[in-house]
């Protein structure tokens, strides 16, 4: 799976620490998941996309082999 | 995150204070013979044939006490205890727990006598031990190494 995490981070301006603490999680959390080791949970997938002001489509995306 | 069975985020700085003490105790009480006297208790075992042994519990309380730090440092929540690091607790105890049984039968096969018996004693610290070093390498170290490649902005 693909994430845009890092460039909606980057349009909004926010460190990871920033969008760590804006969503409730670790800055571990983020950073693993804009690594692509770490799948979020649909809460959490939900959450961001909320935060971003966009659709989960918009922000995650299947890749080939999912 | 369901982190109900994690001791509360305090206990992680508990341990590591106590965890001093406890080390040390535990060398002198090896090497130096060192003993607590208020900690004898006389007639604790009596064996068949009428003899009286008395026991001194030092040794015992270098071992629980540092037992009890591990067990404090590995299994107190972190500040923010969230799914992923929910998820890596749980990989670094399956990880730990392969390890230490490889690690054991390594050490079966290559350490023998008086040798084996240091060896398996220090090894009932070996699972909390690996766990311990997995879990922070995980979350603190890791990124740090990524960072340094340039592959995360970190900041």
């Amino acid at each position: 799976m693909k994430n845009r995490i890092r460039i909606e981070r980057a349009i909004h301006n926010m460190t990871q620490a920033d969008l760590a603490e804006k969503i409730g999680v670790s800055r571990q959390t983020i950073n693993a998941m804009e690594a692509d080791k770490y799948a979020p949970s649909v809460v959490l997938a939900l959450r961001l996309a909320a935060l971003f002001g966009k659709k989960v489509e918009e922000i995650f995306e299947l890749e080939d082999g999912n | 995150m369901n982190s109900k069975y994690l001791l509360p985020s305090g206990f992680k700085l508990i341990g590591l204070i106590l965890l001093i003490p406890c080390l040390v105790l535990g060398f002198w009480v090896v090497f130096y013979d060192f003993n607590f006297k208020f900690l004898t208790i006389e007639n604790f075992r009596s064996i068949e044939n009428d003899l009286v042994t008395s026991e001194n519990f030092t040794n015992e309380l270098a071992i629980i006490g540092t037992m009890f730090c591990l067990f404090c440092i590995a299994f107190s929540r972190q500040k923010i205890e969230d799914e992923f690091i929910f998820r890596v607790r749980l990989e670094s105890l399956l990880w730990a727990t392969y390890l230490n049984i490889f690690l054991l039968i390594g050490i079966t096969l290559t350490v023998y006598s008086f040798a084996f018996y240091m060896v398996i004693t220090n090894m009932m610290f070996g699972p909390l031990l690996l766990f311990i070093a997995r879990f922070n390498y995980i979350l603190y170290l890791k990124p740090l190494f990524l960072a340094g490649k340039g592959e995360h902005d970190e900041k």
